[in-house]
């Protein structure tokens, strides 16, 4: 009667190695942390505009930077330096480059094809598929109030 | 003081590692300093896939345990990279121009 021989279970590649650190060095919560960053980093434009727009003041600032130094601290190195990549591209994305006299609710985007270029387009040899803008609604500068701001003092005639 | 030589891995190991952090220098300078710099077709193509970042990510994992020169390079490379797509598919995403 044969003997039954047991299956061979290969193990290697990524997978392992990636389980072998986790279990040498890290603690639950580590492990943790490590994977809310990465979905945090990966999905980065899925926050919030309000979100990103705080996460760029003052206040946002600090408490992101303070928490890469105290999680590389307490933790990991490597999970302060992906706190550190989160904030960075948290900040390259925030709403902040909008202009006051930017009407952000229209959208004036324009496809557009290269048929019939612009002679700029055509000597920079650029090629758009769209304007962002096509039309600009812009304000004077008003100043509605009843004091004069002036030094200059007018002569009489 | 050290002759050049005295400064040069001894290792296989080490030299490979002096590879990449001498590829990856070399490319962060090139895709970091310019904006307008294209990446390769292929890695704009494939970034909307959240796997190939989640990949990426692990990539750093995996080379901290290696070498931390490395990783810190790699995550230069990679916030250059998915900073660029992401402010480019922001401003010029074909699907939100066909929805105008």
């Amino acid at each position: 009667m044969p003997s039954v021989t047991p299956n061979t279970v290969m193990k290697g590649g990524a997978r392992e190695a990636i389980l072998d650190i986790i279990a040498r060095q890290w603690s639950p919560i580590e492990v943790y942390i490590l994977m809310f960053l990465v979905f945090s980093i990966v999905f980065v434009r899925e926050y919030p505009a309000e979100l990103r727009l705080y996460a760029d003041s003052i206040l946002g600032k600090i408490a992101l930077f303070s928490l890469a130094v105290f999680v590389s601290m307490k933790y990991s190195w490597l999970n302060g330096l992906f706190i550190a990549l989160f904030t960075l591209l948290i900040l390259s994305m925030s709403p902040r480059n909008t202009e006051g006299f930017q009407d952000t609710k229209k959208n004036n985007t324009k496809i557009v094809d290269n048929n019939n270029p612009w002679w700029v387009e055509a000597v920079l040899k650029e090629n758009p598929i769209g304007f962002e803008d096509e039309k600009v609604t812009t304000f004077a500068v008003q100043d509605d109030s009843s004091i004069s701001r002036s030094n200059s003092s007018r002569s009489n005639p | 003081m050290k002759k050049f030589t005295e400064h040069l891995p001894k290792t296989i190991d080490g030299y490979i590692k002096l590879f990449f952090i001498i590829a990856l220098f070399g490319w962060n300078l090139v895709e970091g300093s310019v904006y307008e710099n294209a990446y390769p077709l292929a890695m704009i193509h494939i970034y909307p896939l959240a796997i190939w970042r989640i990949m990426l990510l692990l990539l750093v994992v995996l080379a901290s345990d290696w070498s931390a020169h490395v990783t810190l390079l790699l995550i230069y490379t990679i916030f250059f990279y998915i900073m660029d797509l992401e402010v480019t598919i922001d401003k010029w995403s074909l699907a939100d121009l066909q929805k105008k």
